[in-house]
């Protein structure tokens, strides 16, 4: 049932905004902002759930946990970056949401950067010297 | 066979984590990069085997370099790092002063050799300058060199077996000649320079050594140090080699 909260609220808080949208834009924004936090921290907890299961299966099957982190970290990452573009983008600045999308992308390569060094030491020692 | 399972199963948990993840994704734009690097991760766990056959201890890399590198975006991994690089830059600080003060005791020592050599015409077997780091909140010393290294101790060790007749006698010859050459073998003299918060005990144990030499030659090489060096009377010690004191 708590998807019909979250729609309900979100139907809401559009009807608000259209209302209001038309004499203080800027509360309108407002408005569209808080909403998007409270979901967001809504779903927080769920993917804490998601995340605990992922831990435990990745735990039981002795994957590296390092692994994991690394995927965790990547979709942390994601998940902010792209709230934080799409409040900002919903404000008008399509620009500054775009170097936020930026930010998270650098911010995922940046994660990537060990794998690589790794792969490409273990193939040079592969090679003949 | 184990390791061969094990492998597999590695190999499985990670593409099902990496559909996953793809699944929880929350839109295209990030799609590309997020599939970059866990495509990375499955390649990593495929060549897993192949790292462990090459070095034993495959597993603590991997870890220290995702550290390192997490180090750049995690504040708290940031600081540690810090603070080991400025602990460890504090060690080599101090052993690099270290050195540096007792070279400057070394060399201190070698000039005030020559110094009282030439000043007094007699003998030294060795000048032995203890330098101490200055603190800051220690009293008693001098405004200027509030920071400053202090000396601590001047020991001044003549050769032995000289009366204070022939050492006058020689120094007229000194006057003449270079002074290293002149080394008479058998008179020492030491001499001890503390810092002004010494105890008077110690001052005067240096006074009673200060006796078995010529108190004329203690006198002026005490006065000598005080000129030159600023170190306290009362702080330097003039002995005579251990041949005759014992």
């Amino acid at each position: 049932m708590e998807i019909i909260q979250v729609v309900g609220l979100g139907l809401v808080a559009t009807i608000l905004i259209l209302v209001i949208k038309e004499q203080k834009p800027l509360f309108a924004f407002l408005i569209a902002a808080s909403t998007g936090i409270y979901i967001f921290l809504f779903l927080i907890g769920k993917i804490g759930g998601i995340i605990e299961v992922l831990e435990d299966l990745a735990e039981s099957s002795g994957v590296q946990m390092i692994y994991l982190k690394t995927i965790l970290k990547i979709i942390g990452i994601a998940y902010i970056a792209e709230f934080g573009a799409q409040i900002v983008r919903d404000a008008g600045q399509e620009s500054i949401a775009s170097k936020i999308e930026l930010a998270g992308k650098v911010m995922i390569m940046v994660l990537a950067i060990p794998i690589i060094t790794i792969i490409i030491e273990t193939v040079m020692k592969l090679l003949p010297a | 066979m184990t390791f061969i399972g094990e492998w597999l199963k590695e190999i499985i948990l990670v593409v099902l984590i990496a559909v996953f993840i793809e699944l929880l994704l929350p839109n295209r734009a990030m799609e590309r990069y997020v599939k970059f690097v866990v495509s990375l991760l499955i390649l990593l766990t495929l060549l897993s085997p192949l790292m462990r056959l090459f070095s034993t201890d495959a597993s603590e890399k991997i870890e220290s370099a995702f550290m390192d590198n997490w180090g750049g975006l995690e504040e708290r991994g940031a600081q540690t790092a810090t603070d080991s690089i400025l602990a460890q830059g504090e060690l080599l600080r101090k052993r690099r002063e270290a050195e540096a003060l007792q070279w400057a005791g070394e060399e201190a020592a070698r000039q005030m050799k020559r110094q009282i050599e030439q000043e007094t015409g007699t003998s030294v077997e060795r000048v032995v300058v203890n330098i101490r780091e200055g603190k800051p909140s220690s009293e008693g010393k001098p405004v200027g060199e509030a920071e400053g290294p202090v000396i601590q101790t001047v020991q001044v060790v003549m050769r032995t077996g000289e009366t204070p007749a022939v050492e006058a006698g020689q120094k007229k010859r000194i006057a003449v000649e270079p002074v290293e050459k002149v080394r008479v073998d058998d008179v020492e003299v030491s001499a001890k320079a503390g810092p002004e918060e010494e105890s008077d005990g110690r001052a005067s144990e240096v006074m009673a050594d200060t006796e078995e030499v010529n108190p004329d030659v203690t006198k002026r090489i005490e006065a000598l140090l005080l000129r030159e060096w600023g170190v306290p009377r009362e702080s330097v010690t003039v002995r005579k080699g251990e041949q005759v004191s014992s």
